[in-house]
């Protein structure tokens, strides 16, 4: 009996598993089939580190294609839902992701997350759900994700929160070609030990500049792919371009929200603690989970209004042609703090 | 009428005095200044206004008619959105 099902074994397709660090922690990615394990990879490639096998994981994924998804629980709270598609239910520590072709349950306790999906399930749902996993895993952890870019500059890090389409990576990617080193253009996650000052640690990696980048930087064109689901923006993986700029973490100094405002030139000006704050928590994924770990959510981003200056930046069309410029600006927030604006206003003639 | 902090809000505190609070049941934030956040404070405890203000004259370099005016307007505030519930006054 033994000796058939080791013959059988080699039919089957079975993928090794992937080890990432994300953040301070371990997962282990598995798959069950081979178009799972290239949706896992995707997501590997763009949210996290590549780690070894040595350690116990944090967080364990598995994903599996399925004939017929799970069936939905009943009676269980609808916490939110993620446009019309996508629905998120509780139970205590499970949590299940229903989509139309996608399924996630998720433990909370045990760090676990199953997700079936059906042959047939869009390239973008099914690592929407990963990412959704991962993110709902690294919450009990103390991992709150943000939506900002996160670089450094010199020994500080700046977090340029705001939500999309304000010019984040553009930003991001002009910072780095400036010198800057960067942990994301899009998603960091906080992390605010006891005693300790709120780090951020890179999440998302890949960038997604707009498409017409490359007619400014063509050197963006060879490390660019387009992005699944729009045609507006690229997927860039600038480590590729800048190799010794990658940064794993950093300890936020700087806070910039920035706005676009079609100027010709950019300005900043200091934002009040309060309206940071409710910047920050927009910005907050899953906040509206509202659990145990909503407090120290909430402290962790009252911590990082603390220990750092806050600027709006009133982003004009200089930033988009002259990359210096930006980080004329906020290396002057950060060294010398912000005057009620600047550069200050010009004198009426 | 006597306040008291609705259990459903989740304080945070914030630079420069200042203070966040959370209706977690509407998922609506609000934020307080230095003095909205001392007013806040006070109603930790089930008060009045009249309490309050006593209080906040006391701590403030301030007269009583603007400690008073200044209680109501944030007591008015946030009691209409529910993050203040009036009480009964403690039996004894």
């Amino acid at each position: 009996m033994q000796a058939s099902l080791r013959f059988r074994r080699p039919l089957l397709f079975v993928p090794a598993p992937l080890f990432l660090r994300v953040g301070p922690l371990r997962a282990r990615l598995t798959a069950a089939d081979a178009s799972s394990h290239e949706a896992l990879q995707d997501v590997a490639d763009a949210f996290g580190l590549p780690d070894d096998a040595t350690s116990a994981p944090d967080l364990q994924l598995g994903i599996r294609r399925a004939e017929s998804l799970p069936a939905l629980p009943a009676g269980w709270d609808e916490v939110t839902r993620y446009g019309p598609e996508v629905r998120l239910l509780r139970q205590g520590d499970l949590i299940v992701v229903a989509g139309l072709d996608v399924r996630s349950t998720v433990n909370l306790a045990a760090g676990t997350a199953e997700i079936a999906a059906v042959p047939e399930a869009r390239d973008g749902s099914v690592e929407g759900h990963l990412v959704v996993c991962l993110t709902l895993l690294l919450r009990p952890a103390g991992l709150y994700p943000l939506h900002a870019a996160g670089l450094h500059a010199g020994d500080d890090g700046v977090l340029l929160v705001g939500p999309s389409d304000v010019g984040k990576s553009t930003l991001a990617y002009n910072l780095v070609r400036a010198g800057w080193s960067f942990l994301s253009d899009d998603t960091v996650l906080l992390h605010h030990p006891a005693g300790g000052p709120v780090d951020a640690f890179a999440f998302r990696r890949r960038f997604a500049l707009d498409a017409d980048a490359g007619d400014r930087r063509p050197e963006l064109a060879a490390q660019a792919r387009p992005l699944p689901g729009t045609e507006a923006k690229w997927s860039v993986g600038v480590e590729a371009l800048y190799p010794d700029r990658l940064a794993a973490q950093a300890t936020p100094a700087l806070l910039v929200f920035p706005e676009l405002t079609g100027e010709s030139a950019s300005r900043v000006e200091p934002l009040a603690a309060g309206d940071a704050f409710v910047r920050l928590a927009a910005q907050s994924a899953l906040r509206e989970l509202a659990d145990a770990h909503t407090r120290a959510h909430h402290e962790a981003l009252g911590a990082l209004l603390a220990q750092c200056r806050r600027v709006r930046l009133l982003a004009g069309l200089d930033l988009l042609d002259a990359p210096e410029r930006a980080a004329d600006l906020l290396n002057r927030a950060l060294r010398d703090g912000v005057p009620s604006r600047y550069p200050p206003a010009a004198p009426r003639s | 009428v006597i306040y008291l902090q609705s259990q459903t809000v989740l304080t945070t505190p914030l630079p420069d005095d200042e203070v966040a609070l959370l209706d977690t049941v509407t998922q609506r934030y609000y934020t307080l200044n230095e003095t909205g956040a001392a007013i806040w404070d006070l109603f930790a405890e089930p008060r009045s206004a009249a309490s309050a203000a006593a209080m906040l004259e006391e701590a403030y370099d301030v007269d009583a008619a603007t400690a008073r005016a200044s209680v109501q307007q944030v007591v008015d505030d946030l009691a209409r959105d529910g993050l203040l519930t009036a009480v009964e006054p403690a039996a004894g």
